[in-house]
Parts: structure tokens; C-alpha cells; sequence
């Protein structure tokens, strides 16, 4: 046989395997560190969660020294939050380091909990704060992402503070009532504005406190659960509707991935069925090229630009979606689809490892926070 | 039967440009984990800092360059050289 002679034909051949190199080696070396996330290898979620405590550290020291520039606000109570669960799910997989992490989740959660961190949600409700307005039928959803945080350090930790307990114990009493008394399975985020996901926050948290406490919430999320069925969830595209009508549960925005996957997440803490109807949803939403994975924002008919919920959005996928997709793709066993999902987040997240701890370049301590949480999620979620 | 003979040869200049892209890009890295340890992409209160972000949108796009573009001219250039020399090869034998 000759081979081709021409210059042409060589360089077709080289283009050829150039392309099944990358092809095979790029998505290989992006996702090299998958299977060990998805089989729960603490050489990876422990470096994470050093780093976690570390900021923590340093951030107790910069509220020691006088006030200037704090970290305060949605990202920080976000950032605490995520910190609190995602040392709150390597406690629970690997029972011999709770005694260590449990005073950790409490230092993180405590921190979600104070009221510079839920600022603009009281100013959103014309200055009444949640903790201080637990008799009102105003929703303050967004107080769940704390509320949440403090029932998995309840959980954990015996020594946690009496005081805020009892504060927390208020907390989920109006969030039961509030629930109960909703036909939608929604209540308020903000003036007029529900947001299915932060539901599903209110009854993680709900969840959590019975765990925690042997408090009885069936009735609640039982409830909660059939009405997100019926009425949150879009059923064309099984993805639930971003933000609804507080009391009529009309739709104000598309359904959408970044939505359903953090309500996926927080669900689970909640109702593993709901939770896993969630996924199937998301699931469906997948998009991938040359083994990467992402995840659509909006369900096929809707249309729209990247916001706060979503981050950007980059032909059609959104970076919120993708990276909160993790959690259920790793909870429910969409081994395949975590895969995909990893490499995209390792490729634009960039981890580093230096001095035993671990960290994403790109994505700061609420990247961080996140991923430990997202990457480790499956724990929590109960039988 | 003719042996394959493998000679060292001074490496193409397209290598040292991709060893070079590969190099710069292993400095910005550098540069960008040390910065957002000292600096962070945002300020603790929540303003942006610009020069880091700039410096992270730099990192990403050489980082797709280096994971996509570098490996993919490598084995181009690697199969062309080598699809070269199998041909002349065959030539040679043929003659």
C-alpha cells in the first residue's frame, strides 16, 4: 500500500487524529477526579473542607478587628450556609470525623444566622426582620438557606448555643404554619414574589428540624410535596416555574434549570421522591459536546438573558444549573451525567491543591462553599 | 527490511510556540491563585476587583487553549511528521 503523497492527505490524516486525541484526552484529564468525588474519596472533600474552615478562620478574625469592609449580605449567608452543609454531609458519611466538623458546621451556620447576613431581605420587606416577625404571615423564604444550615448543626452538634435554638425552633414553627396554610406549597421570598427553590428550602428546613429535634412535620411536607407536584413543576419540561405568585401560584418567569437544580438539592433534605422527580427533570435538560456536560436554563419554547439565580448563561446553559446539578446527579446515581457535569466544572472552575487544602481558582469562597456541599450532597437526603 | 530509524532532530519552531503558550499559561495560573488568595475576585463587602477578573478571564481562555488547542497541534503535528516519514518510507521501497 502508498501511502498519500500528497500534502493534502497527510494533513487530513494528522487532523484526524489530533481531533479523537483531544477528542479522548481532554474530557479524560478534565474528569480525572470524578469517580472519586462520586464514590466519596476524602482525599478530595477533605482538602475542600480545610480550605472552608480556613476562610472561616480568617473571616472570624476580620469581624474581631473594627468594622469596615465585612463580608455580609446574600453571597456571605450563602457562602456560610453551603460551608455548614457541606461539612454537615462529610460528617454524616463518615461518622468518625463528625466530633471534629460538628463545632465547625455550628461556627458556619451561627454566622449565616446573624441579621447583617439577612439585610436585604429586610429591606426588602420594609425593615421588618424575619427573626424579629415570626408571628406575621409574611413568608421570609429566603431565612430557610440559615434556617437549613442551623438544623444540620443541630443535628450534629450536641454543644449547639440554647439560644439560637430556640430562635430556630420559632423559625420553623411560622415556616410550618405559613406552609400549611398556603395552597400553592409556596409563601413569600419577597413582597408578592415566591420562589419554588427557596420552598424547598423551607421544607428542608422544616425536615431537618424534626430530625433534629423529634419535632413531627409529616403533615407539613407531605402537603408541600404533593403541591409542588401539582403546582410547581412545569409538566412539559418537568423543570419547576422560577418565580410564581405567592398566593395564586401564577407564573412571573419560565421554567428553568438553575431553579430546579439548587430545589432539587434542597428538596432532598426534605423528600427523597420529590427530590428525585426534580433530577428527572433536570436531567432531561442536559446538553453536552466532546463529553462535557452543562445544563439548559431555559426549558425548550422560553427565552432569556443569564441574572442573579442563574449567573451567565452561554448558549443556552447556565452556570448556576450546571454546577448545582451536581448534587442530584451525584445523590440519585446519574454516574454518566455527574461525569460530564465534573469536567465542565473542573474546566472552569480550575481546582488547585497546595498545603492540604483545596480550591477552585474561578470561583471564590461562595464557589467554594458551594461545590464542597454539591460535590458531597447524597447523605443528607433521607431514606 | 529497512529499520525505522529514529534520529533526534532540532525540534520545529511551532513546538517551542506551543511549549511557550504552555509556559505562560503556567505563570498565569500563579498569578491568578495568588491573587485571589491575597486579593479575592471580590472584596469582602461585595465590589468587584476588576484586575483580578481580568486576570481570571485571561487564565480561563489560555486554560481552554492549553486542555484543547496545545494537545490537539501536538498529535497534528506529531501524526504529520510521522505520516511524512512513513511516506517517504514507502516511497522508497517502492522505487
Amino acid at each position: 500500500m502508498r501511502w498519500p503523497g500528497r500534502p493534502w492527505g497527510v494533513r487530513l490524516v494528522a487532523l484526524a487524529c489530533a481531533v479523537a486525541a483531544v477528542r479522548l484526552a481532554t474530557p479524560w484529564w478534565c474528569g480525572r477526579d470524578a469517580r472519586a468525588w462520586l464514590d466519596g474519596d476524602t482525599s478530595l472533600s477533605g482538602p475542600l473542607a480545610e480550605e472552608l474552615i480556613a476562610f472561616e478562620q480568617d473571616d472570624d478574625r476580620s469581624r474581631a478587628a473594627p468594622p469596615r469592609d465585612r463580608f455580609a449580605g446574600e453571597w456571605a449567608l450563602v457562602t456560610h450556609q453551603m460551608t455548614a452543609l457541606g461539612l454537615a454531609q462529610i460528617a454524616l458519611a463518615h461518622p468518625e470525623q463528625r466530633a471534629r466538623l460538628a463545632p465547625e458546621v455550628t461556627r458556619a451556620a451561627l454566622k449565616s444566622w446573624q441579621p447583617e447576613m439577612r439585610d436585604f431581605g429586610t429591606r426588602a420587606w420594609g425593615g421588618e426582620d424575619a427573626l424579629a416577625s415570626v408571628g406575621s404571615a409574611h413568608g421570609h423564604a429566603y431565612f430557610a438557606y440559615p434556617a437549613l444550615a442551623v438544623g444540620m448543626a443541630r443535628l450534629l452538634d450536641p454543644a449547639f448555643p440554647a439560644k439560637t435554638a430556640k430562635e430556630h425552633d420559632a423559625v420553623i414553627a411560622a415556616y410550618e404554619r405559613r406552609l400549611l396554610a398556603s395552597s400553592t406549597g409556596l409563601i413569600e421570598t419577597y413582597p408578592g414574589e415566591a420562589f419554588p427553590t427557596d420552598c424547598a428550602a423551607v421544607a428542608g428546613a422544616i425536615a431537618v428540624h424534626g430530625r433534629a429535634t423529634g419535632a413531627d412535620h409529616a403533615r407539613v411536607l407531605a402537603q408541600w410535596a404533593r403541591l409542588v407536584t401539582e403546582r410547581q413543576i412545569d409538566p412539559r419540561s418537568g423543570l419547576v416555574i422560577q418565580r410564581m405568585g405567592a398566593g395564586d401560584g401564577a407564573p412571573q418567569d419560565a421554567p428553568r434549570g438553575s431553579g430546579t437544580a439548587l430545589g432539587a438539592y434542597f428538596a432532598g433534605f426534605a423528600d427523597r421522591a420529590v427530590a428525585r422527580r426534580l433530577a428527572e427533570g433536570i436531567f432531561r435538560h442536559e446538553s453536552t459536546f466532546f463529553g462535557f456536560g452543562a445544563i439548559d436554563e431555559y426549558a425548550p419554547g422560553h427565552k432569556g438573558n443569564g441574572d442573579v439565580d442563574s449567573g451567565p448563561v452561554v448558549l443556552g446553559v447556565s452556570v448556576t444549573a450546571t454546577g448545582c446539578a451536581l448534587a442530584p446527579a451525584r445523590a440519585f446515581g446519574y454516574r454518566d451525567s455527574f461525569e460530564r457535569l465534573y469536567r465542565t466544572t473542573e474546566l472552569f472552575g480550575a481546582p488547585v491543591e497546595s498545603g492540604g487544602r483545596r480550591r477552585f481558582l474561578a470561583g471564590g469562597a461562595i464557589g467554594n462553599a458551594l461545590l464542597l456541599a454539591l460535590l458531597t450532597s447524597g447523605p443528607e437526603i433521607p431514606p | 527490511v529497512k529499520k525505522l530509524r529514529l534520529r533526534w532532530r532540532r525540534p520545529p519552531r511551532s513546538a517551542w510556540r506551543l511549549a511557550a503558550v504552555v509556559v505562560l499559561y503556567l505563570l498565569v495560573e500563579q498569578l491568578f491563585a495568588y491573587e485571589t488568595r491575597a486579593t479575592g475576585l471580590v472584596s469582602p463587602g461585595g465590589t468587584p476587583h476588576y484586575g483580578v477578573l481580568l486576570l481570571g478571564v485571561a487564565f480561563l481562555g489560555l486554560r481552554i487553549v492549553v486542555r484543547f488547542v496545545v494537545p490537539g497541534l501536538v498529535v497534528f503535528l506529531a501524526a504529520q511528521s510521522l505520516a511524512a516519514h512513513l511516506g517517504s518510507s514507502s516511497r522508497s521501497q517502492g522505487s
